[in-house]
């Protein structure tokens, strides 16, 4: 799961940074790239920092309000799920995003792949 | 009409007793529904839920409601007991294979507690005004869910006191949970046989008012 540095802008190729903070700049703070680093991960089972990006303005994203969401999602908690599905009836909890808000941000297995629980969102926007 | 409504919450207002709603949390298997059928027993005589070896028995918040507990100093405190289900990081049907359960109703059961998870943190969230902490005294208290709860409770600047259940045990070792939490109450108590309650009320009253 390929994972941004928000504070040198290094991408991994994985989320093992998350925890103890970026190796390159120190920084704990991280944007999850979708379809990023997939390919770099597979081919290198060390991975090993990939050579930090040019810094690229939030502007020319093409999905600008998803990622200024993610971004906001990994400022408040290190990780954007607030339930992991490892399989039927097996769930891993992060009580820190369940305390923060409703939304259920659900994530599938080890796969990049999240479920979003729209009424949860709106139950919550409405309340506000 | 606008007026004497206005009046008339004002006054209720002012001698309504204010009702605290305090939250029983903890891990599972830490007695929290017993606590709170314990409360609810001795201060209303009614029973709030069902409890069981099972882990993650209640799967639902259970609240018994303007329960009235007095100190022996004579002052008291009105509270709403939330009998929430135990917190975890980690819900595996696998679990409840050991007990019996078959494996569809395992997966059922731990979809089940997955959900009691996120509606207890709600709760503590939304609903909340004070927080009975329950710890098994047997185990060891620096499990991750205790620190990760102990540190959410504080960041929401919500009153605490821990119960240091199961003392009724030869091998519970209460002091190891107020090495743990300095910083807050810890009452030893054994919520099964009643042993030490007492400071707990008195605690509660001290603390809820």
């Amino acid at each position: 799961m390929p994972h941004r540095c928000t504070g040198c802008n290094t991408l991994f190729p994985d989320a093992r940074y998350l925890k103890d903070g970026c190796p390159v700049c120190g920084c704990g703070k991280f944007i999850y790239e979708k379809g990023k680093g997939r390919k770099e991960t597979r081919a290198e089972p060390d991975s090993k920092p990939l050579e930090p990006e040019t810094p690229r303005k939030i502007s020319d994203d093409k999905n600008t309000d998803v990622k200024k969401e993610i971004s906001k999602d990994t400022q408040e908690s290190d990780s954007l799920e607030s339930i992991r599905i490892l399989e039927p009836g097996r769930y891993d909890l992060n009580l820190s995003r369940l305390i923060e808000s409703d939304d259920r941000v659900v994530r599938l297995g080890s796969e990049d792949s999240y479920r979003l629980d729209l009424h949860s969102m709106i139950r919550q926007k409405r309340k506000k | 009409m606008g007026i004497s409504h206005t009046l008339s919450r004002i006054l209720s207002g002012l001698f309504q007793k204010k009702t605290a709603r305090i939250g029983i949390y903890g891990p599972p298997n830490a007695g929290k529904t017993t606590l709170a059928n314990r409360i609810a027993g001795d201060w209303s005589g009614t029973i709030s839920g069902t409890t069981s070896e099972v882990p993650h028995e209640t799967r639902r918040a259970a609240r018994s409601g303007n329960i009235t507990i007095t100190g022996s100093n004579g002052k008291s405190v009105t509270i709403d007991i939330v009998d929430t289900p135990g917190v975890t990081t980690r819900v595996d049907y696998k679990e409840f294979l050991e007990y019996g359960i078959e494996r569809e109703d395992a997966i059922n059961r731990a979809r089940e507690a997955t959900e009691g998870v996120a509606e207890a943190m709600h709760w503590l969230r939304e609903d909340i005004d004070g927080v009975i902490y329950m710890i098994d005294a047997t185990l060891d208290p620096f499990a991750q869910v205790n620190i990760m709860m102990i540190g959410i409770i504080e960041s929401r600047k919500l009153p605490v006191i821990i119960a240091a259940n199961k003392i009724d045990l030869p091998d519970a070792t209460p002091q190891r949970i107020r090495n743990a939490f300095p910083q807050h109450p810890v009452v030893p108590v054994s919520c099964l046989d009643g042993t030490q309650i007492e400071s707990l009320y008195e605690e509660m009253v001290r603390h809820f008012r």
